[in-house]
């Protein structure tokens, strides 16, 4: 493991049957930073964030988180660990109100005399971070689509990560709620957090992230700086039919 | 008046069966099982002033934590299943007891009189309250008793954050595991607890009707108890209260529909299904009805800063 990497994959990967969904990928993502994995529709992203996060076993390798194994642990282990995530489509508790979907992922503070904020308040706190606080006592099925994603990243955040894994944090937003996104996303990082996300929005990955992983049919095919990235041919060559139809 | 203590003793003690499926339901479970934790409280409680001598608050504590550790023993290997499988699971594990208690025989000679579980006999001669003195209101006030400190454990527990988690894992799985929930354990504790409050109905019933038998733990009873929290609504356990004063009170009350109680309890819960899925009090009821109690909460939507 590098040092300074929060996230160490190594070799990890990911089978159904014949299907190679995740094959022998590597790589690091540093602490403090905001690392996005990019690829094609099917190349293995979410597949990686859910052996990342338990929700999958791997069918080989290692996935280390700050300096210890945590592949083949519960779920509920990896997230007290401090790892948080959204989800693509949207799994929010939707028989809730905002304010619990936030509160019933908040992570008990240690006691720390009567200086410590009550859980609401942290709870305010997270809406307010996230826009959410004239919602507080919405159903969530009255939340329009933006505003469902930042509930999202609000239940994650109330676990008290130091790791956000984001899955697709900006499909179907419009350029307002996208911009707003840029600003979380940088807001996050300053709060300590470190970021990774995956996403298809080009323009937005080249602007937030700070490193890039490019899987292709379960491999990784490249990673760089944005720069990097964007000047590769394997990464121009995946990717060729989609910016014709994104653009 | 005699009559009417009837039919408020055993909407009182429906009323907990009843409560027992709901808990197994916030968790996202149907349980079709609950009846066998009923007969298993029944039974402890009954041998335990019947026949070991213990006072009828002891009795029922035991019969309730005899059930919940069953509740525990079984909640492991059932929570494996889903969905209709899992309501066939529990529905085998009542039928198990049922046929358990149908077999088993222990019985003691107490002043002229068979007392104990006697196979097909069932267990007769339960007589610890009445024999003191007790009259059916007596009683009737010692259920309730019962039933306001279960509501009140209801209560404070949809407030509090254990409620809370019990809805996610109802709702997802996978979320509530990604917000840190510990899933099989939160399942299973809901379950052993749902099993407790089945006992502690089990016990307080064959105090009231001095007897027990494997007939009166069979369908009909599961069938009763998984009515009140569906047709009640799973918003709140205040649906589950309403489902059992409704229905036992139309049953008992409306002779003509005793012979008929399945048909019509099936009939309502297909209608809810088909009409409003979480029952009468759903989450949506519940919020409105908070929204009008409190509020404290500005209208209109304030400009995000
Ligand atoms: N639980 C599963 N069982 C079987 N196959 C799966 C499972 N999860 C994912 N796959 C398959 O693995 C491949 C990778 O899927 P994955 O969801 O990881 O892709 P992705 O990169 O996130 O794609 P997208 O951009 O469309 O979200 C796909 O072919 C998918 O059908
Ligand atoms: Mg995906």
């Amino acid at each position: 493991m590098t040092d300074g990497a929060i996230l160490s994959i190594r070799k990890l990967a990911r089978h159904f049957g014949g299907l190679r969904a995740v094959n022998d990928v590597s790589f690091d993502v540093p602490r403090g930073s905001i690392f996005a994995l990019i690829g094609p529709n099917g190349s293995g992203k979410t597949t990686l964030f859910n052996v990342i996060t338990g929700a999958l076993a791997p069918t080989a390798g290692t996935v280390v988180f700050d300096g210890a194994p945590i592949s083949g642990m519960p779920t509920h282990e990896i997230v007290r660990r401090g790892i948080g995530r959204t989800f693509q489509n949207i799994r929010l508790f939707t028989r809730m109100s905002v304010f619990h979907n936030v509160w019933v992922a908040m992570r008990r503070q240690p006691r720390s005399g009567n200086g410590a904020r009550s859980e609401r308040e942290r709870v305010e706190e997270l809406l307010a971070l996230t826009g959410l606080s004239a919602r507080r006592d919405e159903l969530v099925e009255n939340l329009n689509f933006g505003e469902q994603r930042r509930l999202e990243t609000a239940r994650a955040l109330a676990t008290d990560p130091s790791l956000l894994l984001l899955d697709e944090p900006a499909a179907g937003m419009g350029a307002v709620e996208l911009a707003r996104l840029v600003r979380d996303i940088r807001r996050l990082r300053e709060l300590g957090k470190t970021i990774f996300l995956i996403e298809h929005t080009m323009h937005l990955v080249m602007d937030v992230a700070d490193r890039i992983a490019v899987l292709n049919f379960g491999e990784k095919i490249a990673e760089g700086t944005p720069k990097e990235i964007q000047a590769d041919p394997r990464v121009i060559e995946a990717y060729l039919g989609r910016e014709h139809a994104n653009a | 008046m005699d009559y009417y203590v009837a039919i408020a003793s055993i909407i009182g003690i429906h009323a907990l069966l009843g409560l027992s499926v709901y808990v197994v339901a916030i968790s996202g479970q149907m349980s079709f099982g609950q009846q066998g934790f009923f007969a298993i409280g029944a039974y402890l409680a009954g041998m335990s002033t019947a026949m070991w001598g213990l006072g009828l608050v002891p009795a029922l504590v035991l019969g309730a934590l005899v059930a919940g550790a069953m509740g525990f023993v079984v909640g492991f290997p059932a929570l494996r299943v889903r969905g209709l499988y899992l309501a066939i699971a529990t529905f085998g594990f009542g039928e198990i007891v049922r046929l358990a208690f149908l077999n088993v025989r222990y019985t003691e000679n107490i002043g002229g009189r068979v007392v104990g579980p006697n196979g097909a006999e069932g267990f007769r001669h339960v007589r610890y309250v009445y024999d003191r003195g007790f009259t059916g209101l007596h009683y009737l006030a010692v259920i309730l008793v019962v039933l306001v400190v279960v509501v009140i454990l209801f209560f404070l527990l949809e407030r509090s954050k254990v409620g809370a988690k019990l809805r996610a894992v109802e709702e997802d799985e996978t979320a509530a595991a990604m917000i840190g929930i510990n899933v099989t354990r939160v399942k299973v504790v809901a379950f052993a607890a749902a099993a407790a409050v089945a006992g502690l109905g089990g016990g307080l019933f064959i105090h009231y009707s001095t007897y027990i038998d494997h007939d009166m733990v069979a369908l009909p009873l599961a069938i009763a108890s998984v009515t009140y929290p569906l047709l009640g609504g799973l918003g709140s356990f205040v649906g589950t209260l309403l489902g059992a004063i409704v229905l036992v009170g139309l049953t008992e009350g409306l002779r003509g529909l005793q012979g008929m109680r399945e048909f019509v309890y099936g009939g309502l819960i297909i209608l809810m299904m088909i009409f409003r899925p979480r029952g009468i009090v759903d989450e949506a009821l519940v919020l409105r009805v908070k929204s009008w109690l409190s509020p404290r909460a500005p209208r209109e939507p304030v400009q995000a800063p």
